[in-house]
């Protein structure tokens, strides 16, 4: 993937940089680098320049297109590539570990999110555990959006993973994808056994397996500064229904069946 | 669409709930955020208490503090201690710490419970002292400081936390 270069007028990060301190050092005043750190709270740099591959930023994969962090990463406008690979500071020097938030080219990746576990999706079907065969099954997934803290390249960052699609394996050799988790018919306003964007018609009795895989955008933000997004998904599989599908008959019974559940036919 | 109300009434329960992957072996360490906190800070009270024990003493006896602390974080708190012996002082007081959160629980693996705490150290009523009892407390210490501490859990038993890494917050500081 091309490296996009991405000159940003004079934004300045909020840069933590962390580094460890164990307590003896803390009591003898000996913690390397702590000088000058506590009195404001925070290394300012100002940085001319910023690299990132991938989703690219300010672009974060939100549902709608109106990703959350949109409009925060500072001015892009005035974009000047004579030299692209000269970082241009703003008069003074800086102290960045390579790889660290401060770090201009640092690209985060999915494998980086080693440390950050997206909610476990979950999946329903209606009719609630059977299928009728020919008609039409709707299922429907719950997964929002939602942030976790944590470390990321050994930084205390957060991570933000939205929904961006939903791919079922219906278990008769059909999958299905979609950008919604899809919904009960009653939330949709349909009468039941309706087709949905979510719905699927089994054409054979037979105990089926659904599985359902969520894809999550994910995007990252060290303290202080912009959230950034991350390339790719994440797929995060929910759990699996086993359903049994049938045939529907048309029967005369004696009486309602929820009366004598046990009356010939019920 | 006749065919639906013979079957709603047949419907009693059919039962298939959906089943889960999980397994009933794969419990979780702790079964709450709350309890992974306790087990946290108890874990970091008990490295404090004995941080302060061996910088009373001087540095001395620095290996006292291995089994609150994971192998891989005991070389650089030994190298403490023995920066602190080099100084030739002496501390008299308590470390304190407040304003706890945590940060995240989450288990690496079955039985390996990984914890990382924000808290605020405080070590404004630890005094250092030469070898003739004057106070040779820098000036300029950093008395109250940031930190992200992370812990795992020791080997023989789960529930046991050690102190894995001190970071020095130097983000905004919440202290």
């Amino acid at each position: 993937m091309a490296l996009v270069l991405v000159v940003l007028a004079s934004v300045v990060f909020d840069a933590p940089i962390a580094f460890a301190c164990t307590l003896a050092q803390r009591v003898g005043s000996n913690c390397p680098e702590a000088s000058g750190v506590f009195d404001h709270g925070g290394v300012d740099l100002s940085a001319g320049f910023d690299s990132n591959s991938g989703g690219g930023v300010g672009t974060p994969r939100g549902v709608n297109g109106t990703g959350p962090g949109g409009g925060q990463d500072g001015a892009q406008g005035s974009i000047d590539l004579a030299d692209p690979m000269v970082i241009v500071r703003d008069g003074f020097t800086v102290n960045c570990v390579p790889r660290s938030p401060c770090d201009p080219s640092l690209v985060v990746s999915m494998s980086d999110l080693v440390n950050f576990q997206p909610v476990v999706p979950t999946q329903g079907m209606e009719p609630n555990g059977w299928i009728v065969v020919g008609l039409p099954t709707n299922f429907f997934a719950a997964a929002s959006a939602h942030t976790r803290s944590g470390l990321l390249l050994g930084f205390p960052a957060e991570v933000r993973f939205t929904p961006a699609g939903y791919r079922w394996n219906y278990g008769d050799g059909a999958t299905g994808g979609s950008t919604t988790g899809g919904a009960r018919w009653a939330d949709q306003n349909l009468p039941e056994f309706s087709e949905t964007a979510t719905s699927h018609t089994y054409l054979a009795a037979g105990d089926y397996v659904i599985t359902l895989a969520v894809d999550y955008a994910a995007e990252y933000r060290f303290a202080g500064q912009p959230w950034k997004g991350i390339g790719g998904t994440l797929a995060v599989p929910a759990n699996p229904i086993t359903a049994p599908a049938d045939t529907a008959r048309t029967v005369l019974v004696a009486r309602e069946c929820t009366r004598n559940p046990s009356g010939p036919g019920c | 669409m006749l065919v639906m109300p013979a079957l709603a009434a047949c419907a009693t329960a059919p039962a298939p709930a959906p089943s889960h992957t999980a397994a009933g072996t794969d419990a979780p360490v702790f079964a709450s955020d709350e309890e992974a906190l306790a087990a946290a800070e108890k874990a970091y009270a008990a490295y404090q208490a004995m941080s302060d024990l061996i910088t009373a003493d001087g540095g001395a006896e620095s290996s006292r503090i291995a089994p609150l602390a994971t192998r891989s974080y005991l070389p650089e708190l030994l190298a403490g201690f023995e920066a602190f012996a080099q100084d030739g002082r002496s501390s008299r007081g308590e470390s304190m710490y407040d304003t706890v959160s945590l940060v995240r629980y989450g288990d690496e693996s079955t039985g390996k419970a990984e914890v990382a705490l924000y808290l605020c150290s405080d070590v404004s009523s630890v005094r250092l002292v030469d070898r003739n009892g004057t106070d040779r407390t820098p000036t300029d210490r950093p008395n109250r400081i940031p930190l992200q501490v992370s812990l795992v859990s020791s080997s023989r038993d789960p529930s046991t936390l050690l102190i894995d890494r001190e970071d020095v917050w130097s983000g905004e500081n919440f202290c």
